[in-house]
């Protein structure tokens, strides 16, 4: 076989070869704990470049630690009437779209939205200074509450990018709430309030204890928001999903 | 002394010449094997196949809730003002952004990708489909990029390696239409079978640092060492939708430890496994089951899926082929695979006589 290949033949299968081989190392390099000293090789912000998006991949997913945690993000809001506004019970939007997974041999992305929403808002309030989270509990819902709440998060920030990723979740989450307020119940929505959940698990060493408690769940408290609703929502498709799925929530019990 | 001075000579043009044998037989392996016939023909073939399926099984299982996802009852997460994803600065790969907060379009869009996906499946006309199924598909998944997982990765870049191969070169209407007409199938162009076998092993390698790497990342984690880690994902609701069954799971400390400590040892010992026949088909029975529990206890089957498809073409093709060769004798003429009846003459007399 060797000695029927041509030179261009040859040159080609090397050429091929050598990309290959550089690609393989870079993915590898790329793939490998990003605190490793390659970095004062080849940075990472540099590799990126090459890598990103089209070879985007992390496969420590569920390492070193997996995930042990379950993420709650429930709504409530307070609906306009004759005199002061009726404050609704709680409702669990991550229990709502649970449905869409339940007993489902292959479920549908759809169905854990709040979840993630959820673990990303809790993410983002995390990375916040403790100067700052005193406000997320505080309540923003009248006038320009919008800015009023953005000052006050920046006047006590220490990290930009931080401070603008948090924001950009709180109007997530609200426009989120908003939107299961508008599913749930009738009437004008005059502000919604919403809180997120961690519980984890009892610990394996302590499973078949029946006296063994979970550990307690963190919870972030949010202060009531004004409604936020983004352009091209569109409520009445929102509320057909959820509505559905907040029956079969009713259904589990 | 000139003996000495003689033999170190030989030595040396001994150390000279073996290396040169190594360095000219690696040269025409790499070469031959790279310009050779197509390699895993068949199990690319089940490969396209399968992630044809995956991809289409994911947007079955989202089609209910397309707007909810995908569309304008999800305009509360700014995907389409304020996107996440880096695809959204390429515009080739940004194609539907614009559109998907109109309910029509999106359904339209949503649609064409599942028929796109369907015909990858069935391998028409396959390198232009899997090209505008590639924009598309990508496009569409980067719409709600913080909800993908790591499927999604790995999925994309096969796809884009089996546009550079031959996946519908057998079992595939291309196949059959190439067939009909009588084209002889020769050994292909010189330069189609290099990207071809150059897309195979890159595939492969590929998924051979998938398992490695997450292997090497768990084996650093104490869950892991102490070996209950699977119980942590199997008990939240985001990898529960059947919790009876993780349930049952974790209740054994031997299903939880062997998952924990099997998955380690396979994963990391996964590419050297390859090498032998008998610890191959160990190492794929095992990656198959460690895909399938993924798959049922935790809701992924999708993602499961296309690992399980770029697995097929570490399968031989003789393999494969003698799969089909059963298939196709079980739904044209059954009694072939049963074994021979006697011949006659072996009856005894007497019987005949009737």
């Amino acid at each position: 076989m060797s000695t029927r290949i041509s030179r261009p033949q040859r040159l080609a299968s090397w050429a091929v070869a050598v990309i290959a081989a550089i690609h393989i190392v870079l993915t590898m390099v790329w793939v490998a704990p990003s605190n490793s000293i390659v970095k004062e090789i080849i940075p990472r912000k540099t590799l990126a470049v090459y890598m990103e998006p089209m070879f985007s991949q992390s496969w420590s997913v569920f390492a070193p630690n997996p995930m042990s945690g379950t993420y709650h993000l429930e709504v409530r809001a307070a609906l306009a009437g004759a005199g002061a506004p009726e404050i609704t019970e709680w409702v669990d939007a991550t229990a709502a779209e649970y449905t869409f997974k339940y007993h489902q041999l292959a479920p549908g992305r759809a169905s854990k939205t709040a979840d993630i929403l959820a673990q990303r808002f809790k993410d983002a309030h995390d990375a916040l200074v403790s100067e700052q989270k005193p406000f997320v509990e505080n309540n923003y819902f009248k006038d320009d509450w919008q800015e009023r709440f953005k000052k006050r998060l920046v006047d006590n920030q220490s990290s930009k990018a931080k401070t603008s990723t948090y924001l950009r979740l709180d109007r997530m989450v609200t426009a989120y709430a908003t939107q299961v307020a508008h599913a749930v119940w009738d009437g004008e929505i005059e502000r919604v309030q919403f809180r997120v959940t961690r519980t984890a698990p009892i610990s394996f060493a302590k499973r078949h204890n029946p006296d063994a408690k979970p550990p307690k769940p963190t919870v972030i408290n949010a202060g009531w928001r004004g409604t936020v609703v983004e352009e091209g929502q569109n409520s009445e498709r929102f509320a057909e999903f959820f509505l559905r799925g907040l029956e079969g929530a009713k259904k589990r019990g | 002394m000139a003996d000495v001075k003689k033999s170190l000579r030989v030595l040396w043009t001994l150390i000279r010449t073996t290396v040169a044998d190594l360095f000219t037989r690696f040269v025409h392996t790499v070469e031959d094997w790279l310009l050779g016939p197509k390699k895993a023909r068949y199990g690319m073939a089940i490969t396209r196949v399968l992630m044809g399926t995956a991809a289409l099984g994911l947007l079955v299982s989202d089609f209910r809730g397309r707007y909810y996802h995908y569309g304008s009852a999800a305009a509360w997460n700014r995907e389409v003002s304020v996107p996440t994803s880096k695809f959204a600065k390429i515009s080739l790969f940004d194609l539907f952004r614009s559109l998907v907060l109109n309910d029509v379009w999106l359904t339209l869009i949503y649609l064409a990708v599942m028929v796109l996906a369907v015909l990858v499946i069935l391998g028409w006309r396959t390198r232009i489909v899997l090209i505008v199924f590639f924009f598309a598909w990508v496009s569409l998944i980067a719409i709600n990029r913080p909800y993908g997982n790591q499927g999604d990765n790995i999925m994309r870049i096969a796809f884009l390696l089996m546009i550079f191969a031959d996946p519908a070169g057998v079992w595939s209407l291309d196949a059959r239409r190439k067939r009909k007409q009588n084209r002889s199938e020769p050994t292909g162009s010189w330069f189609g079978n290099l990207l071809h076998n150059a897309a195979v092993a890159l595939m492969i390698i590929q998924v051979c640092i998938v398992y490695v790497s997450g292997g090497l990342y768990k084996a650093t984690g104490k869950p892991w060492q102490e070996g209950y880690a699977v119980y942590n994902p199997l008990n939240t609701v985001r990898y529960g939708p059947w919790p009876e069954l993780n349930e049952m799971v974790s209740s054994s400390t031997l299903l939880i430890l062997g998952a924990a400590w099997g998955s380690i040892l396979l994963q990391v010992f996964f590419p050297m496994m390859l090498l032998n026949r008998i610890t191959r088909v160990i190492a794929l029975l095992g990656i198959s089951g460690f895909h399938i529990g993924i798959a049922v206890l935790m809701g992924l089957a999708w993602f499961s899926l296309a690992m399980l498809a770029i697995d097929a073409m570490l399968i031989r093709d003789r393999t494969w082929q003698k799969i089909g060769g059963m298939l196709t004798a079980l739904r044209k003429n059954p009694e072939t695979l049963l074994p021979e009846p006697p011949p006659a003459a072996k009856l005894p007399l007497a019987r005949r006589r009737t």
